[in-house]
């Protein structure tokens, strides 16, 4: 009863200016008649502390299939760390077969450029230069081993995904992954085993078209002279590939 | 070359022209079956109409109060959702607002009807100013006439007009009676046509304003009375799984809206923890 004593006051008090208006009103009074909606401050206070019982989210499809596909990439690398004598860049090839969006499987082939860095190079000039003017000089070359190629296989698992504004063109899915990777490496002094760990993010621009952007830590062992040195370099991998399948 | 381009364009404005023709085609179908109270029928037609058609919007709404009146509110919040996204706001009507707003009331979503209420006012005000100064106008203004000339060529959607939409009556360009007085260039005429298209949409959004002023009471009502002890009891919500590897779920944020995610929310909601709305 209270209730409806309650809503029937609440009702006809708010109501009553809005027919008064269609009856006899302008309908300028119209946009006055808004103020009187929601103007109740203190049940807008008391509903500010009320929990609301509604989520609400976004399901939206991948654009791109990456069930069973096949990626095949040209790439880039550059090599940090490592021999402070010698600056190495790579380029080659990956395939990657993506089981689903979670995990993919690669192999990856790498061939090297090495050049001394200017550190090395001056070491060389001084070296040279010393030995030309004291033929029985003790200045020693400097000790380098390089990269020739490399031969990876890796595993790569995907547990974070978004999308990308392309410059208002269209909005790109991304995956950003970790992976770890073992093989090969041949280098100047012979053959040894490589391991790595990397981070990356893959973006998937159309059906076709892929890019990737990865960082990856490398451990190997190379040889000085006699003695074995452990290696540890970063890479910044850029990737331009296609799904081929 | 040029006869290629023409019969190019030929072919791609009859296409349009005829995808338009079937939407409508669609919408009456549904519109039929929701008569009828064949809801799920017509809840499967409104989903056929694509997001590029012109009568995307509408299917979306009247999708939503076929779910409303089959009690499906998460359904019925989700595809209003999408409609109420600033994105569309100058094209949608009052009345999706009054549903969102009901619906949240229904459902003892107190917070969000408080918040759907001051969005009704937000984007009703402004457009019952433009309307208003439409039919205080003594003639038609060049920028009106020149938007409304485009019809002559039937090129005006909702979504070219863009923002401009929030200034004349709601699908204005789809009034026959409208379009025949631009084509023979009956401006004064076409004015007064436009002066009685406004007034219809200044009383569809009187009447909703009633009903939302109806809405308001109930929810002052329950707020008021309400036993305090019941407003901490929600349960944790889950939704339900989907297939990740087909899909991606998103969290949503009111104050960024990613066009490509309308359409495509999902809404999880609890039953009234308490004293339900009696609308």
């Amino acid at each position: 009863m209270r209730n409806l004593i309650l809503t029937s006051t609440l009702v006809i008090s708010m109501l009553v200016p809005t027919f008064a208006m269609a009856q006899g009103g302008t309908k300028k009074d119209l946009k006055s008649e808004f103020s009187t909606l929601g103007d109740n401050r203190d049940v807008v206070e008391r509903v500010k502390n009320m929990d609301t019982n509604q989520k609400v989210r976004v399901v939206q499809n991948r654009l791109v299939d990456r069930n069973n596909r096949i990626e095949l990439a040209g790439n880039y690398a550059y090599n940090g760390g490592g021999d402070s004598y010698v600056k190495t860049q790579n380029v080659g090839a990956r395939l990657e077969y993506h089981i689903n969006p979670r995990w993919s499987l690669g192999v990856q082939y790498q061939k090297s450029y090495n050049t001394l860095s200017p550190e090395g190079e001056n070491q060389l000039d001084a070296a040279l230069a010393d030995q030309k003017i004291n033929p029985g000089s003790t200045k020693k070359y400097p000790a380098i081993d390089y990269t020739l190629d490399t031969q990876l296989a890796t595993i790569s698992y995907y547990p974070i995904y978004g999308k990308m504004n392309l410059f208002d063109t269209g909005i790109a899915q991304f995956d950003m992954y970790i992976q770890l990777g073992y093989g090969k490496i041949n280098l100047f002094t012979g053959s040894t085993d490589v391991t790595s760990v990397g981070v990356g993010s893959g973006v998937w621009l159309t059906q076709r078209l892929t890019t990737r952007l990865e960082a990856r830590y490398q451990q190997y062992e190379d040889l000085l002279l006699t003695d074995h040195r452990k290696q540890n370099n970063l890479q910044v991998v850029a990737s331009l590939g296609i799904l081929v399948w | 070359m040029v006869k290629t381009v023409a019969n190019l364009l030929l072919t791609l404005s009859l296409s349009t022209a005829f995808a338009a023709g079937s939407d409508k085609d669609k919408m009456n179908k549904a519109r039929a079956l929701y008569e009828k109270g064949k809801l799920d029928a017509a809840v499967e037609i409104y989903s056929k109409i694509q997001p590029s058609s012109d009568f995307w919007l509408e299917a979306l709404e009247e999708r939503a109060w076929a779910h409303t009146r089959q009690g499906k509110f998460e359904e019925s919040l989700a595809d209003l959702q999408s409609i109420t996204s600033p994105v569309w706001a100058p094209q949608v009507g009052p009345e999706t607002y009054m549903l969102s707003t009901f619906v949240s009331l229904k459902i003892c979503a107190y917070k969000d009807v408080t918040k759907k209420i001051e969005i009704f006012k937000k984007r009703m005000l402004p457009r019952v100013e433009a309307l208003q100064s439409m039919i205080d106008q003594p003639s038609m203004s060049e920028e009106t006439w020149t938007t409304l000339s485009k019809m002559k060529k039937s090129i005006i959607t909702m979504s070219s007009l863009g923002q401009q939409a929030e200034k004349y009556p709601r699908y204005f360009y789809r009034d026959l009676q409208l379009e025949s007085l631009v084509k023979k260039g009956a401006r004064e005429k076409a004015h007064a046509r436009l002066k009685v298209l406004a007034k219809q949409d200044l009383a569809e959004i009187e009447t909703n304003l009633k009903k939302m002023k109806i809405i308001d009471v109930e929810l002052i009502q329950n707020v008021l009375t309400m036993d305090k002890d019941h407003a901490g009891k929600n349960k944790k919500l889950k939704f339900s799984g989907i297939d990740t590897n087909k899909s991606m779920t998103f969290p949503v944020n009111d104050d960024e809206v990613w066009v490509d995610e309308v359409g495509h929310f999902e809404v999880k909601t609890d039953n009234c923890p308490y004293k339900g709305a009696s609308l």
